[in-house]
């Protein structure tokens, strides 16, 4: 038995519940015999039809139903709807701010919760993608805990584990593409030939790499992306079959995958071709990112133990490569998401929420002062026979048409922010959010709780009134009674104390941003240029070729016009891979593996320090002196002299070796130490150790050019490469713009942490001066009185300011300490910043003030310039 | 004569007709496929019940609720059996139409 299509149980819910169970079983039994005599597809749309057309012959008319019953709910409510709606067209003005204010609030939480949609419900492009686990290597010496696996460790994982139905590894990199015009560099994923299967991705065109494909020696195959064969290849179908040249060998398309996987960071891959596994490769370089299918019935913790338990043997079997490493296995979600996320994420939740309470507090207050005006209205219900639950129905009904407007506007607000968001950043992630069915859902039920908070209090005000009391007073001199004045008081006063927390957090974050970007690197690159050379395999396999090439084209650059530096670097600072390598420092015999040296190695070229600025602090830099028949020389940096030597003098002269030069070793010897360069996540400098590009020949090499034109620079150099060899792509950026992309998410994230605090700032302002402006209205006779009496504007001014600086030094007080709590749960997020900083409070505290004074003086001021006569004639 | 039968319409003629072949099978389905193939009539199971509830309320047919069967998903059918006055009003409506018809050749 199948189910019945959905649009077919759709309707079947209309039809009349009488007969209902008999259509449905006849549609059921019909729809099975057609879908298999007629096709499935033919036996749904007659069984849609049918059901369409028994709604409309025996339809439900739940009305009528309802009608009957006495109180009549749905007519009541059609009713308060109406009347609501006449109110709102009534008082325009206070039905725009209520809109505008729920609008604003709506949409942050929408903005936000579509951040959340993104990394906790929309589902992956990957199949099952809870039942696949990460493998993830760890060395806590070396702070990773999200290390990938070298080749031959992925071949032991995939021999040894008995967890998994499928283990897959891939590693990003690049590959320049030839005989298609000019040459052209790819972004590639080389996978294992199970990831289509594994990961259940979809194909478009063509078949799934063959089964062998990843062993050494077979032929080389692609799939492309639907993106770059969109690009590049027009959708040309006929590209299926062909061959192109990567890298210098050809290799055969065989299909283009569906677009579903181009999300987050998989989305810039072009092409996807099979990682060579082989068994020889390098143990110490551990690019291959692991994911794994589970075999149904294993959960996550047993996988992992196994896991550990494999790590823990190839700790000891290879001990030469993996002391000191383990493994684990992480769930999809925490592996695709930072470390910092999680932390983001849960605060900007709390804040988008504060707000979305101080807009609730500020709307109770306007509505608690429009109904006051409205209690001869209400009072009159009352004594006409309406029960306390009627009035309160009324009311809330009233405030859910401003809910569902507010609604929609926050959606409009959400949308326009979101694209704000896109246009200004350059992060992957924000590319993925959008305004999907979740997200509309979510809107909407804020839309319909919202109205309910805040109107939930000033409707059991009301609805409370002295019927008789409410009757004699005229009108003018409703007050609205102390419970009226005590609520609103506790209201402006949270409003305030949240909105001087939330203001205390964005001006930490601003001061951690600040921090961020003007976080002395190490090195200067406001006028540098770089670009990412990869001189093709098979033209440079020697390399005495590729020292020709570079060192030709570095003294090229240098006699060009406008250039003022040119060097070359495999790793560009900040901005490169971190992977460390564990480092024998000559005579000193390592002991345990854990306390074993460990750098960040780089190869660079003699002009490379004085081009990006980074300064000599001992010793010499690399030169002509260093030839490749030379005695083979390093330089560090201060940190990793510190370490191993106490002082940058002590270390020169030292020799090192890195480990991966196993076997026959090559000491380097220590001819200098130049200073520290900031790391990664700008939190510490790792030690250092740079290798002469002279010595250490590398194809792949990043070029830097220091100039004081870039743009006609740029076209320039472009063309000298080109000269130098036309195989060899480039494209050039400036290093600063490179490293403002780097920050861009966490400017957005404080761009967006001010806008919601200068959003609760403006809220509270606006609720302190209706409060003060609205007391200052009831007490116009009280004040009258005074004046006659003899008092002075001054006194009246003392008097009701007094009242309000109550109220505002209590919420800042609230606010102070709710801010330190925020402020200690970002910790983590505050960069150099204190979370007590007493800079800050003092700061936004005062700002408060000054602002709440302002806010309260313009209707004191008002109220003090009463004519006494006016103010006693009144009532 | 007795009691002046009720008339019939058109449909309500063809379900009625449907349930007299289909005797102790004639619900839903089967009742809307008979009108279906005998008559090449295309109706809608709505409308079929539809006029089965009219019918039942002019007390021509009587219904029972059967036992929830698995090929249904769990759901009942519910068994139509023509009555007395059914048949009588059925009979009545088929003679008119005999009589008027006989004799004719219907050319255009």
């Amino acid at each position: 038995m199948s189910r019945l299509p959905m649009l077919a149980r759709a309707f079947l819910r209309l039809v009349d519940p009488n007969v209902r169970e008999f259509v449905s079983g006849d549609l059921q039994e019909s729809f099975d015999r057609l879908s298999a005599s007629d096709g499935v597809t033919s036996a749904r749309g007659w069984c849609v039809k049918q059901a369409l057309g028994a709604a409309v012959t025996n339809p439900w008319r739940p009305r009528q139903r309802l009608a009957m019953r006495g109180d009549g709910v749905i007519r009541t409510l059609l009713q308060d709807l109406r009347y609501g709606a006449r109110m709102a067209r009534r008082q325009p003005s206070f039905a725009f701010v209520v809109v505008l204010t729920l609008a604003l609030a709506i949409g942050a939480n929408t903005v936000i919760f579509s951040f959340a949609n993104v990394l906790l419900l929309r589902p992956l492009p990957i199949r099952e993608s809870d039942r696949i686990g990460w493998i993830f290597t760890m060395d806590p010496q070396r702070g990773t805990n999200r290390g990938g696996l070298s080749i031959p460790e992925f071949l032991d994982y995939r021999a040894g584990l008995t967890t998994f139905e499928g283990i897959v590894g891939t590693t990003r990199g690049s590959a320049v593409l030839t005989g298609r015009g000019d040459a052209e560099r790819v972004d590639v994923s080389y996978a294992t030939a199970n990831v289509i299967d594994v990961w259940g991705l979809r194909m478009q065109r063509g078949r799934t790499f063959s089964r062998d494909a990843d062993r050494p020696g077979m032929p080389r195959e692609i799939v492309l992306s639907d993106r770059y064969w969109t690009t590049h290849l027009a959708r040309d179908p006929a590209v299926v079959g062909t061959t192109m040249t990567i890298d210098g060998r050809p290799a055969t398309v065989v299909g283009v995958l569906a677009p579903d996987i181009e999300i987050g960071n998989l989305s810039s891959i072009d092409m996807w071709i099979p990682l060579e596994l082989s068994p020889t490769a390098s143990r110490l370089e551990r690019s291959v990112r692991v994911t794994a299918r589970l075999k149904p019935g294993v959960t996550i913790a047993q996988a992992d133990e196994e896991v550990r338990r494999l790590a823990q043997r190839l700790a000891i079997e290879q001990s030469a490569s993996n002391a000191g490493w383990s493994a684990r296995v992480a769930t999809t979600h925490e592996a695709i998401t930072g470390p910092d996320t999680w932390a983001v994420l849960a605060l900007l939740v709390t804040v988008v929420g504060l707000v979305l309470l101080i807009a609730c507090a500020n709307l109770a207050n306007l509505v608690l002062s429009a109904s006051a005006t409205r209690r001869r209205e209400l009072a009159v219900r009352s004594a006409l026979g309406a029960s306390r639950m009627r009035v309160i129905r009324q009311l809330l009904t009233e405030n859910f048409i401003y809910g569902i407007a507010g609604g929609a506007a926050g959606l409009l607000v959400a949308y326009f922010g979101l694209n704000l968001v896109k246009a200004v950043s350059f992060d992957p992630f924000f590319r993925w959010v959008s305004i999907d069915r979740n997200v509309l859902l979510f809107t909407m039920g804020l839309a319909i709780v919202t109205p309910m908070l805040f109107s939930l209090l000033p409707a059991l005000h009301s609805s409370r009134a002295d019927v008789n009391e409410a009757l004699k007073d005229n009108g003018t001199r409703s007050t609205g009674g102390q419970h009226v004045g005590r609520s609103r008081s506790v209201l402006v006063v949270a409003q305030l104390g949240l909105a001087v927390a939330l203001l205390v957090l964005a001006t930490l974050l601003v001061q951690a941003l600040r921090n961020i970007a003007n976080a002395p690197l190490g090195f200067d690159p406001r006028p540098v240029l770089t670009g990412e050379i990869e001189l093709p395999r098979w033209q440079f396999a020697e390399s005495p070729a590729i020292s020709t090439f570079y060192e030709q084209l570095l003294v090229r650059l240098q006699s060009t016009p406008g250039i003022e530096g040119a060097a070359l670097t495999n790793r560009i600072p900040l901005l490169g891979s971190e992977s460390s390598g564990e480092v024998a420092i000559e005579g000193r015999p390592s002991t345990r593996p854990e306390d074993r040296p460990w750098a960040v190695p780089a190869v660079v070229s003699d002009t490379y320090f004085s081009t990006l600025g980074i300064s000599r602090v001992a010793g010499r830099t690399f030169s002509t002196a260093d030839a490749p028949d030379r005695a083979p020389a390093a330089v560090v940096n201060k940190e990793m002299a510190r370490r191993h030597w106490g002082t940058p003098e002590a270390a020169l002269g030292a020799r090192v070796s890195l480990a991966s030069d196993t076997g026959d070793r090559r000491w380097a010897q220590i001819v200098g130490v130049v200073s520290d360069v900031l790391r990664g996540d700008r939190e510490a400098v790792n030690p250092e150790i740079y290798l002469s590009a002279r010595q250490r020949p590398q194809r792949a090499m990043t070029l830097a050019i220091r100039t004081a034109d870039p743009g006609s620079v740029a076209p320039v150099v472009r063309g000298l490469v080109r000269s130098a060899d036309p195989d060899v792509p480039l494209t050039l950026r400036p290093l600063q713009d490179a490293l403002d992309e780097d920050l861009s998410a966490s400017r957005v994230l404080g761009g967006l942490f001010v806008a919601f605090a200068l959003l609760a700032l403006v809220l509270a302002a606006s609720g302190l001066y209706a409060v003060v402006s609205y007391s200052a209205a009831q007490r116009v006779k009280e004040i009258g009185v005074r004046v006659a009496l003899g008092a002075m504007p001054g006194d009246i001014t003392r008097l009701m300011l007094g009242q309000a600086a109550i109220r505002v030094a209590i919420g800042a007080a609230i606010g102070v300490a709710g801010g330190r709590v925020l402020a200690l749960g970002a910790s983590t997020l505050l960069y150099r910043v204190s979370p007590s900083d007493p800079r800050t409070y003092v700061g936004v505290t005062l700002t408060l003030a000054a602002i709440a004074l302002v806010a309260s003086y313009v209707p004191v001021r008002r109220a003090t310039r009463v004519d006494p006569l006016t103010a006693l004639r009144l009532d | 004569m007795a009691v002046p039968p009720l008339s019939l319409g058109d449909f309500e003629q063809l379900v009625l007709l449907a349930l007299v072949r289909l005797k102790d099978d004639a619900y839903g389905i089967p009742i809307h496929d008979e009108i279906a193939r005998r008559a090449r009539r295309d109706v809608s199971l709505g409308a079929v019940y539809k006029t089965l509830d009219r019918l039942e309320q002019k007390g021509f047919v009587a219904s029972v609720v059967g036992e929830p069967t698995a090929e249904r998903g769990g759901r009942r059918k519910k068994y139509f059996r023509i009555q007395p006055a059914g048949l009588r009003a059925l009979r009545h409506a088929i003679s008119s139409l005999q009589r008027m018809a006989e004799g004719l050749v219907l050319e255009p």
